[in-house]
């Protein structure tokens, strides 16, 4: 994986990249034209488990992600690798955001394609399930781990999807709690398994995580993860949640 | 349990859809007594709301007894008479902290959808798209309210669901278009539209010192209550005289010192620009339609305030940015952070200074709120507001 490491300063992260595509009336249109096929996208992952909606809708969604999938790969500067970043502002300290990141046995409580995570004697098991039973497993080790501020980790070698991942921890100007900001680097093969684990992270990758971080957030403020209400319904509903598996009863 | 439900464009049907179960631990789960159809439900039922999926349940003025709550709601127990606001806030996040709970950080769980659109994401909503987080919705005989520590507001058992029922949306509304307005003593105040949010607007003026209030509709069945409900003290069809000639009229050639638009996306009036909207509108190419705001704008006063509490979904053409730029005025705008008006104007219900209830015209039962809509759409009946009993 020969993506550059990850930019000290998250700033110039977000400078890298592409201009927003509301700049320009084109963009507005693009814009427009992306929320639909987002629309469509959710709807066609809400509902792969039950009926299927038009394939028109998925063929949309799967260029939409091939597009941004692209914009990714620019980004990184890597031909094979896809970097996705996102940031948020959290409204609580520093030092309890990093104590909750930095038990990673936690993230599966918000990074949607997490099965679990299991720690010990400094290295990390990851599994995730993906669709049609496919189950990715890869172990992790942490390289850097600056309290309150930073944290690293990466892949073992041998894993069948080498990937990395940085989070920093900075202080949000105007006591409005910590700038959190998220790199990760994946490295997908070719093949089915690397297919696989394209629909498993989703179509929309930098979605995915900014979905994620939302929920990372409401957890750490709210206390648990938000539920719309047709997580419970079947057939014509309200909305459920953006995956299945945040749609547990209270305390799950 | 019966729910009003969104089947498509112009398609209401009240259907039998599963209870509402607590979901998370501070939820709470409300017998509705009274819900209304609220002027921005008319534009999910004339399709201008995108990401609404059929079965929707729709609703976001809705009270009633609280049934059950969540292990995380300490505040209210069952048997509570509570007005839930439409807005649903966490009470946790910054926008929250400080009182601007209409955009709340946490409380829309298909945030990033919205984001796309807007660019950044606002509250959730019940019953308003899934843009808005696919909430269900009030008009219904339950509703599960999610963060009901914070929204629910209990009321005195004197007042009846009359004239409380309306914290839940449009008396704050309405209070937020003109408290938007900085009314100085003295001040003249246009309203246009005189549907239920721009009477509550009216009376909310008069309320902060207003002078004088103009309202602006084509209904005379509107405007006379505006006149003689609302307090306003001078009204204008706008089918029969020229706004602007007739507000530089009123005003001494002033303009008003500040103009609420009370009517949103889906605004009326005459002449080529009006065809070029609706045209427009309906190839997709402008979503919304801003006459309303456009004619607020070039008649308000230099250096006055054109507050925005008609709902607006996307984009406008033709915006007269000059105007504005060139006198100095100030664009105001904002769903309503209705949790930090609730208690204020409560009291004032309380001490009889306004009863909001003036606006009903119609009651009807939960399993006619089709034909509800349909009066409320097509202004049949002298219709301005409907409230559903669901029990």
């Amino acid at each position: 994986m020969n993506a550059p490491l990850a930019t000290k300063n998250p700033s110039l992260a977000l400078q890298r990249r592409q201009p927003s595509a509301s700049s320009s009336w084109i963009g507005v249109g693009l814009g427009l034209a992306e929320v639909i096929l987002l629309g469509s996208a959710i709807q066609s992952y809400r509902s792969r488990r039950g009926r299927t909606r038009g394939t028109a809708l998925v063929i949309g969604a799967a260029a939409l992600g091939g597009v941004m999938a692209a914009r990714a790969r620019r980004r990184s500067g890597s031909p094979g690798g896809i970097r996705v970043a996102k940031s948020i502002t959290i409204n609580r300290s520093a030092s309890e955001v990093y104590e909750y990141w930095r038990d990673l046995r936690h993230l599966p409580a918000f990074i949607g394609y997490l099965e679990s995570v299991t720690v010990d004697h400094g290295e990390s098991t990851w599994r995730a399930k993906g669709p049609a039973g496919v189950t990715l497993e890869w172990r992790a080790e942490v390289t850097a781990d600056e309290s309150d501020e930073r944290l690293a980790w990466r892949s073992m070698p041998g894993a069948s999807i080498p990937n990395r991942g940085e989070v920093r921890f900075a202080h949000a100007a105007g006591d409005r709690g910590t700038q959190l900001s998220v790199e990760l680097f994946y490295a997908p093969p070719g093949g089915p398994l690397g297919a696989a684990f394209a629909r498993l992270l989703g179509e929309l990758p930098a979605l995915q995580l900014e979905s994620d971080l939302r929920r990372l957030k409401q957890i750490l403020e709210t206390g648990e993860v938000l539920h719309s209400d047709a997580s419970i319904h079947a057939g014509s509903h309200p909305a459920r949640p953006a995956s299945q598996k945040f749609a547990g009863k209270v305390g799950s | 349990m019966k729910a009003t439900c969104w089947m498509g464009k112009r398609d209401v049907r009240v259907e039998t859809v599963p209870d509402p179960q607590i979901l998370n631990a501070r939820d709470a789960i409300v017998r509705v007594t009274s819900t209304a159809i609220c002027g921005s439900d008319l534009h999910l039922y004339n399709g201008f709301i995108p990401s609404m999926e059929s079965g929707d349940v729709l609703g976001h003025e809705f009270m009633g007894e609280v049934m059950e709550v969540g292990p995380g709601v300490t505040n209210l127990k069952p048997g509570d008479r509570v007005v839930v606001p439409f807005p649903i806030a966490c009470g946790n996040c910054a926008a929250c902290l400080r009182g601007t709970t209409s955009l709340c950080e946490n409380s829309n769980p298909n945030a990033v959808l919205a984001e796309k659109l807007w660019g950044h994401s606002p509250c959730g909503i019940f019953g308003y798209s899934h843009l808005l987080g696919g909430f269900a919705g009030g008009q219904a005989e339950y509703v599960r309210v999610p963060f009901a520590d914070v929204g629910p507001l209990k009321v005195p058992a004197h007042l009846s669901d009359e004239q409380v029922l309306f914290l839940s949306d449009i008396f704050p509304t309405g209070y937020m278009g003109a408290e938007m307005c900085d009314i100085e003593p003295g001040e003249v105040v246009a309203v246009w539209g005189a549907g239920p949010v721009g009477q509550l607007a009216a009376a909310s003026a008069r309320l902060l010192g207003a002078e004088r209030v103009i309202v602006i509709d084509r209904y005379p069945y509107r405007l006379q209550m505006a006149l003689e409900k609302a307090g306003a003290t001078d009204v204008i069809n706008y089918e029969q005289l020229d706004v602007y000639e007739a507000l530089q009229e009123l005003t001494g050639g002033r303009g008003p010192d500040s103009c609420i638009d009370a009517v949103g996306l889906e605004s009326h009036a005459h002449g080529a620009m009006y065809a070029l909207d609706r045209t427009k509108q309906a190839l997709m190419l402008e979503p919304d339609r801003p006459l309303a705001l456009r004619q607020a704008i070039r008649c308000c006063a230099n250096g006055g305030v054109v507050a925005i509490s008609g709902v607006y979904g996307g984009f406008i053409d033709n915006f007269p940015i000059g105007a504005v730029v060139n006198r100095s005025l100030t664009l105001r705008s904002g769903q309503c952070h209705a949790h930090r008006y609730m208690k204020p104007l409560l009291a004032r219900i309380e001490r009889g200074e306004i009863d909001p209830s003036f606006i009903i015209t119609h009651q009807l039962p939960l399993s006619e709120a089709p034909r509800g809509y349909e009066l409320f759409h097509k202004k049949l009946d002298g219709c301005e507001k409907v409230v559903l009993k669901a029990a």
